[in-house]
């Protein structure tokens, strides 16, 4: 049987005494904060529908993979090409255009995407980012 | 509607955890329903992943019905096994209710707060740490669509094409494809609600280990620390499989230590079956696996254990990988390899050499950062050298040796990894929140054993 749960403290708990006080005071900020951005945002975002929440994350971007979901059939193969160049290794632009090609396949599959180099030239759908405008467009040649 | 198609997924995986409990698992004592839950659901999302893999390999396309009828096979055969019986659970003594008293009531407020707030956090959105869309929901994605798992099409995706995510066990993405089939569509708000279970779990397992040995006080105490990490809270809720693999190694390690203590092997088969469910969530699974066996000669050489030693060693070995295989043939028979062990020894020392004053570097400030890990790795090697100076349990050095075996198989695969300087600064500093999770929930069991001597039940 379970003993009795009743205990008086003597001198060697103090120490687990006081990393639990030392925690709680770390833990506090948090819970604060944690408080504070869920009374901030929860509520805004809470009734959205999962359509309205991609949109809220990717914007712009997440309603031109819907467009050229609904122009590219299932299965095709598409191009996703950057303009002028590729960007530079780890640049931030680098790390929004890898973000933009490997959202597309998680959107858009069963379509397959390519990347320029890889890609067989006689794809005929086109995804192309343009650096410059910062504008996407679809192409089919 | 998609909730309560939500909900009967959850319930067809715990009953399938519990009718696999029933038939295969029977330990000495009775085990209190709290734990029983947390190991039914364990067992349960194991048990669908393989399931689903497995299925994969008949021409029938993936259902929720196809996969049902197969829990429903097992389900019919524990009924007919223990009759009306199947769903009595004897009392166990922990299942006594709490003390309470201002000071648990505060610890049991802090707590419920942290589980809300993570299922609130994994509610609010789609999936948007990038490894959780890119790598895993995408593979889920793709089984769900497909109805299957494409083996031809699985090493033709240019996209998924780094050999690390290929080599990748597949327990997550098939429980995800799973939780999919149920629910009809991709809702990648639910799958991370169901990934924040795994957080809760590690905690209800973590009171139940404590609550046999200590006062309750201590182990609420010790059960806030534990859900009060920073990063533990932040990775619970994004969809990485970080947290479910956190949880099949605390559940595979819990049990091989309670085995340990009252020597029912029962504990030993079911922790070895938890570390095979670690290997196949994540190929760190496969690292603490060997942690652990060396562990486990290491405290068979050093201790008298009045254990069965071949056994215990023979079990811990190979169960895991009897759950793992499946994988590892398919995955070779597929040809896909993991492009780690490349260098030969001699470079290793010249890496090493080159590489670990900055992988120790990044580590140590990482862990001593008040805002990701709380004071937990100053508590941690406070109770090291306390141990070091006076041990109150000397076993307790098995979870401390798992603790940095594992740790050092994370620097050497820095060192090996085939990548430039600067390209592994990168991963380090990506991987360093996550990795040290695996092994927190036995850090602090090893923080626990030490200073609550004078807190235990007599």
């Amino acid at each position: 049987m379970k003993e009795k749960n009743i205990h008086t403290i003597d001198r060697k708990e103090y120490l687990f005494i006081i990393i639990l006080i030392i925690w709680c005071i770390f833990a506090f900020k948090m819970v604060a904060l944690q408080f504070k951005g869920a009374l901030k945002s929860f509520p805004k975002i809470y009734f959205l529908n999962l359509e309205q929440k991609y949109r809220l994350i990717d914007g712009n971007f997440y309603s031109f993979l819907k467009f050229c979901e609904a122009k590219i059939p299932e299965r095709a193969s598409i191009i996703f090409k950057i303009l002028p160049k590729e960007p530079e290794f780890r640049s931030q632009e680098w790390l929004m255009t890898e973000y933009f090609i490997g959202k597309s396949p998680y959107y858009l599959y069963p379509r397959r995407i390519f990347r320029e180099n890889d890609a067989n030239p006689k794809i005929k759908y086109k995804i192309i980012y343009d650096l410059r405008s910062k504008t996407f467009s679809l192409y089919y040649q | 509607m998609i909730f309560l198609r939500f909900i009967f997924c959850i319930f067809s995986i715990l009953i399938t955890g519990y009718t696999i409990l029933r038939l295969f698992f029977h330990p000495k004592e009775r085990l209190p329903l709290g734990e029983v839950i947390v190991l039914a659901f364990g067992i349960g999302t194991g048990f669908v992943s393989l399931e689903t893999f497995f299925l994969s390999f008949t021409k029938i396309l993936l259902s929720a019905g196809y996969l049902l009828l197969f829990q429903l096979i097992l389900f019919v055969i524990a009924i007919f096994k223990f009759k009306k019986y199947f769903f009595y659970w004897r009392k166990s003594y922990t299942d006594e209710k709490l003390t309470y008293s201002p000071l648990t009531l505060f610890f049991l407020l802090i707590i419920l707060w942290e589980i809300i707030y993570v299922f609130l956090d994994a509610f609010r959105l789609p999936f948007t740490a990038w490894d959780a869309w890119g790598h895993w929901g995408f593979q889920a994605k793709i089984f769900f669509l497909e109805k299957t798992f494409p083996f031809q099409l699985w090493t033709q995706l240019p996209w998924i094409k780094h050999p690390n995510h290929l080599g990748s066990p597949l327990l997550i993405p098939f429980l995800e494809a799973y939780i999919y089939f149920f629910l009809g569509q991709v809702h990648e708000p639910l799958v991370k609600v169901f990934c924040s279970f795994y957080y809760v779990c590690i905690i209800v397992l973590f009171y139940y280990q404590l609550r046999r040995q200590f006062l309750d006080k201590f182990v609420l105490g010790s059960c806030l620390c534990l859900a009060t990490i920073p990063n533990l809270i932040n990775q619970a809720p994004i969809g990485y499989m970080d947290i479910p693999l956190t949880f099949y190694i605390t559940c595979g390690i819990l049990y091989i230590w309670r085995y340990l203590q009252e020597k029912d092997r029962s504990f030993l088969l079911l922790g070895s079956i938890f570390i095979g469910l670690s290997m196949w969530t994540k190929n760190e699974g496969f690292s603490l696996w060997l942690a652990l066996f060396l562990s486990c000669i290491l405290i068979c050489l050093w201790f008298k254990l009045n254990i069965n030693k071949r056994g215990f060693l023979f079990t811990v070995l190979f169960i895991p990988l009897l759950i793992y295989f499946p994988w590892l043939i398919f995955k070779y028979s597929l040809g896909i390899k993991v492009g780690y062990f490349q260098s030969s020894l001699n470079e290793f020392f010249g890496l090493a050499k080159q590489r670990l004053p900055l992988i120790l570097d990044i580590w140590i400030r990482n862990c001593l950062n008040t805002q990701k890990w709380n004071i937990f790795w100053f508590s941690f090697i406070f109770s090291l050298l306390w141990f070091f100076v006076k041990p109150y349990k000397k076993i307790s050095i098995f979870l401390f040796f798992i603790v940095v075996f594992q740790l050092i198989f994370y620097f050497i695969i820095y060192i090996i990894w085939p990548i430039t300087m600067s390209d592994i600064e990168l991963q380090i500093l990506n991987s360093v929140d996550r990795l040290p999770l695996h092994i927190i929930p036995v850090a602090l069991l090893f923080i626990c054993q030490q200073l609550g001597e004078t807190w235990k039940i007599a």
